[in-house]
């Protein structure tokens, strides 16, 4: 089974990002899939300058 | 009358040779001697006007003819793309930080070097940010999710999220 989540943050100059997986599937523990060139993955790119409200972020 | 005559002609003989053949000293012609509108691009030697020669905000887009600028010209965006070689094991209801340990590419030192699950901003900006993961089958059920999360902040429903319907 695959997931993505993306979305388009403001970051300030050393404001960083992580990737964090959840699952309540009964008592196991199950893999994240090293699968190809898709999994487990992490990418960003900068899109261009904007000065946002730090509260536009997500991170407060 | 004679030698008067002689002293006017080598005066002005060497006038005109001074003002034939002076050269300037250096540090000699400032702004005010250079007419305006006289200096055009032939008197700029290629590749001599440098980023720090153009006061901020004064080029505008009407200064740059159409088809002038190229791929070649833009600074390479900071982008990063990277993966993990092996499986990872997700404990049952633990939020769980990814490592990364490969790069795909790295354009400006983006993944930290101490950390491998982040990803840092070198310059501040919009970033567009993807994850993606293949979960191992189970018949356990329940719900999967991936998050985004910046800064280290706690768990936080405005985290962006990919969420699984709970499976029955």
């Amino acid at each position: 089974m695959r997931q993505n989540v993306s979305t388009l943050y403001y970051l300030k100059k050393g404001d960083f990002v992580e990737l964090h997986v959840f699952h309540n599937d009964g008592n196991l523990s199950i893999d994240v899939l090293q699968f190809g060139n898709r999994s487990p993955e992490f990418m960003m790119h900068w899109v261009g300058p904007y000065d946002a409200p730090e509260s536009e972020n997500g991170a407060s | 009358m004679v030698v008067a005559m002689i002293a006017l002609f080598v005066a002005l003989g060497g006038g005109a040779y001074a003002g034939a053949g002076a050269v300037l000293g250096p540090n000699t012609v400032g702004h005010t001697q250079i007419k305006k509108a006289a200096v055009r691009s032939s008197e700029i030697r290629n590749g001599t006007i440098r980023h720090f020669d153009v006061r901020n905000n004064t080029l505008l887009s009407r200064d740059i003819h159409d088809g002038t600028l190229e791929y070649k010209d833009f600074a390479k965006l900071p982008a990063v793309r990277v993966y993990k070689d092996s499986n990872t094991t997700i404990p049952q209801a633990e939020v769980t930080r990814l490592e990364f340990n490969r790069e795909r590419f790295d354009t400006h030192k983006l993944h930290s070097d101490s950390e491998p699950a982040r990803l840092v901003a070198r310059y501040s900006g919009l970033y567009m940010i993807t994850g993606q993961v293949s979960w191992n089958s189970t018949s356990g059920g329940g719900q999967r999710v991936v998050f985004v999360k910046p800064n280290g902040t706690p768990t936080s429903r405005r985290w962006r999220t990919s969420r699984t319907p709970h499976r029955r």
